[in-house]
């Protein structure tokens, strides 16, 4: 039986005086992939955000459990140690630190001390995978990066992190047809080699392709509306959100 | 040779409100002991036997001013100079100072590179004196290039007055480049002069400072010459009680047409206890130029600590990647693998005596 590696319960934030979330449930086991669906505005980012601890959200009330700890009485650091990661939607721009040298701060942070040859060395695969040139890695993170280049390098991110539960916010949105594709391959290699958990957050259903989806989370209005399995991933793609907008 | 002299550097070209104490800086007690003997290291070059900057070289203005030249003329010390024709990219000096018991604490520089060729000139400050003095002056020939880059990692008790003065012909170009690893109180510029047409200076500039730390800099681009062009960019950041006043002066001289010139500064206040002056002058007698001046100065910025403690890194580990960011944005512009990687070390030196 696989473990728990997320457990949320009863979770109510807001954002500048104003309520975001009530109440959110909802518990990942370990290798589970689910996927977080909802109109827009409907909280999906801010649960991202506030399991991460962006202290722009303000926890309510509810519990967080990850790997059997307390979450939100973690540093944001801490969180991250611990084995949580989250994609951002709009990855930050950091002039004078390349991409090499932000992951291996991430990595000794963790703990793993890697000389920057080895590392080079470790990640060609990877680089391969996401078809990125290895000149990126000497490229200023993010800087001058496309959107869809700045999405990569989140999921580069992630294979070299290695956490147990891995949040991608929104990491298909605004790109191509085959960034997508590039991007998903990614993803899925992170759940293979890592047997790694995910919660994924979208709009569009192209990055769930490769992947085989546990759990569908209907969040709406900052309730969550409606779960299910795989299946309700194609209801909503033919239906749209609006039953649960109504209800 | 013992003299001892208050004197006023780094005057801007243009006074302001005299309350604002941005106009020059005083430094007090002055003191040369004798000349500092330079070590010289060549890589792959030699200086050639002779040059035009040995007649130049007094008539080459510099950014401290007149107050510093003529203490360093009384002193009697005179210049080295070194003339390269080299066409090698690969090629560099690398100059340090001698710290024994006699070494005086003054030192004089010219470096003058000949009709189209290349040469880079590390420079290595790392002094334990009270008091240091320095003075550079570049020529770039017709077409050539000169790369100037210096390293200041003093002692946390050590002054240093670093003055530079270039003149760049037709077509030529000095790129400078500067690193503020420590040192008390550190005096530093450069004043370029354009004298020929699509002559260019480009200034690369970065700083930590910490503590009581003070940097104090005047830098002053001259357009002369037609179609000229300077970049001036200078970054850094603030911890502690540090003090930085930045000068910087895009100067249109009337017949510069056609040249383009720009200054940028960004600063990173970690503490609110930092004083931090920032003054860019644009001085225009020419129509057609254009001139363009940035800063960007403020604390940290949340979210983007907020993504970087996302992959594991405290706040404290956070702000230091960000301070040492600045920092390496100008380490990477040096052309040379192993002065990067020196230079790379002696910021994990400075940070390893640090915590």
């Amino acid at each position: 039986m696989s473990q728990e590696v997320l457990k949320i319960e009863g979770l109510s934030v807001a954002v500048d005086g104003k309520v975001i979330l009530d109440k959110v449930d909802l518990t990942i086991n370990e290798g589970e992939v689910h996927v977080l669906m909802g109109p827009n505005g409907a909280g999906k980012s801010t649960l991202g955000y506030s399991l991460m601890g962006n202290p722009k959200y303000e926890i309510l009330e509810g519990k967080v459990t990850f790997k059997g700890e307390d979450l939100l009485e973690k540093s944001v650091d801490k969180r991250a140690k611990a084995g949580l990661f989250l994609s951002f939607q709009s990855p930050q721009e950091i002039p004078g630190v390349t991409l090499a040298d932000f992951i291996r701060s991430g990595m000794e942070a963790k703990g793993e001390r890697v000389s920057l040859y080895k590392f080079k060395k470790n990640v060609k695969s990877d680089l391969e995978l996401l078809n990125m040139d290895a000149s990126y890695l000497d490229r200023d993170l993010n800087v001058g990066f496309s959107g869809g280049e700045k999405k990569k390098a989140e999921i580069l991110q992630l294979l070299c992190l290695k956490p147990a539960l891995a949040i991608l916010d929104e990491t298909d949105s605004g790109l191509d047809v085959d960034a997508v594709r590039t991007v998903s391959a990614g993803v899925e290699a992170y759940k293979k080699s890592h047997n790694g958990a995910l919660l994924i957050i979208t709009h569009s259903t192209k990055i769930l392709e490769a992947l085989s989806v546990d759990r569908t989370h209907v969040l709406v209005g900052g309730h969550i509306a409606a779960e299910g399995g795989p299946e309700l991933v194609d209801e909503i793609n033919e239906n749209g959100f609006e039953k649960y907008l109504n209800n | 040779m013992n003299m001892t002299k208050d004197i006023t550097v780094n005057k801007i070209p243009v006074r302001t409100w005299n309350h604002l104490a941005m106009n020059d800086a005083d430094v007090s007690g002055v003191n040369i002991s004798g000349k500092a003997e330079a070590k010289v290291a060549f890589e792959g070059v030699t200086a050639a036997r002779s040059g035009v900057l040995k007649d130049k070289y007094d008539d080459i203005k510099t950014s401290a001013g007149e107050e510093l030249s003529e203490l360093l003329a009384v002193s009697g010390i005179k210049p080295d100079i070194y003339a390269f024709d080299n066409r090698d990219e690969n090629a560099y000096v690398k100059i340090g100072f001698d710290k024994g018991e006699n070494a005086g604490n003054a030192h004089l520089l010219g470096i003058e590179a000949k009709e189209g060729s290349v040469i880079t000139v590390y420079v290595d400050h790392s002094e334990d004196e009270d008091m240091s003095l320095f003075q550079t002056k570049l020529y770039a020939a017709k077409g050539s290039l000169i790369r100037f880059v210096q390293l200041f990692h003093s002692s946390d008790n050590a002054v240093v007055i670093d003055d530079i003065g270039g003149v760049c012909e037709d077509g030529a170009k000095i790129e400078l480049y500067q690193l503020f690893i420590s040192g008390a109180e550190v005096y530093a510029g450069c004043k370029a002069c354009l004298a020929g047409n699509d002559a260019a200076f480009d200034a690369g500039i970065a700083y930590r400072l910490a503590g009581n730390q003070k940097l104090d800099m005047n830098y002053h681009a001259v357009f002369e010459g037609k179609r000229g062009s300077c970049d001036i960019q200078a970054g850094g950041a603030l911890r502690d009680k540090s003090y930085k006043l930045f000068r910087g002066t895009i100067d249109f001289v009337n017949g510069c047409a056609g040249s383009v010139g720009a200054e940028n500064e960004s600063v990173l206040l970690i503490d609110d206890t930092v004083v931090n002056k920032t003054i860019p002058l644009i001085l225009c007698a020419e129509e057609d130029v254009q001139g363009a001046h940035g800063a960007s100065l403020g604390r940290p910025d949340e979210e983007l600590l907020f993504y970087m403690q996302s992959r594991g890194l405290d706040r404290q580990e956070a702000l230091r990647v960000l301070e040492k960011a600045k920092l390496d944005r100008v380490i990477g512009l040096m052309p040379h693998a192993a002065m990067r990687e020196y230079a790379s070390c002696l910021i994990t030196e400075k940070e390893n005596e640090y915590e």
